[in-house]
């Protein structure tokens, strides 16, 4: 299954993807911040990204400059999680195009895994060049 | 008012002593921040009682309930608890889903004559 990066400074947000997307093959690592997980992103591979919008440290925005802008950032799918889809940010931020979906909290999982899955195949397909 | 309010405080201590009742009656609180308290309670706790309760609210029509029960089934974390957070869903979208499902499902196709 993927490799893939959840982040979030709510912990039990990410101890819920976590354990869901654990139990279901993937290969889930952590980062409780934004800084968290850019440097996480950084030093691993992932196939893709869960970032929350909203954290004290880093904005998820910056996570997807940092993804995208990197050697494997092409490679990468990156969902954005957020509490508010009618945030003024949201709508006007320049780079949102850069992001493949966003999920808005709260969100049932069987939605957001329909998602990843859709995403992961997509970028699959992308990579083989199929 | 009632004579006992239901505090964030209240709801630590419940956790504390394993009452379950409480706690679930809590997560139909107005307050949010109690409403969360009683989640990372009720998870901390897991247990029968708790998984039940779960499995009954997972197709609720109310979001902020089956945001509340995937919160729980996560701290439990146990392959029962996945197995419930897999059918956390609105259960508007469930059913849109089963239609497609057996739409495009041949069997389910009436035999022409």
């Amino acid at each position: 299954m993927s490799r893939m990066l959840v982040i979030d400074d709510d912990p039990s947000i990410v101890q819920m993807l976590r354990a869901y997307f654990t139990a279901k093959g993937h290969n889930v690592t952590v980062a409780r911040g934004g800084k968290e997980g850019i440097a996480k992103y950084n030093s691993g591979v992932f196939d893709i990204v869960l970032t929350d919008l909203m954290m004290p440290d880093v904005i998820g925005f910056q996570v997807i400059d940092a993804v995208k802008t990197s050697k494997n950032g092409a490679r990468t799918a990156v969902i954005l999680v957020t509490a508010d889809k009618d945030d003024p940010d949201l709508s006007s931020y320049k780079r949102l195009e850069e992001q493949d979906a966003t999920v808005v909290k709260p969100f049932d999982i069987p939605a957001l895994e329909r998602k990843v899955n859709s995403l992961l195949k997509a970028y699959a397909r992308d990579n083989t060049g199929r | 008012m009632p004579l006992f309010e239901t505090t964030v405080g209240r709801v630590e201590k419940w956790t504390k002593q394993g009452d379950v009742k409480n706690l679930l009656k809590a997560l139909k609180s107005d307050n949010g921040a109690v409403q969360q308290a009683a989640a990372e309670g009720l998870g901390k706790l897991g247990g029968n009682e708790v998984l039940d309760h779960c499995r009954s609210m997972a197709n609720n029509p109310d979001q902020r309930q089956r945001w509340l029960v995937s919160l729980i089934l996560g701290a439990i974390a146990t392959p029962p608890a996945m197995e419930i957070l897999a059918s956390v869903e609105d259960p508007s979208d469930k059913m849109t889903r089963l239609i497609a499902k057996k739409t495009m499902d041949p069997r389910s196709k009436k035999p022409e004559v």
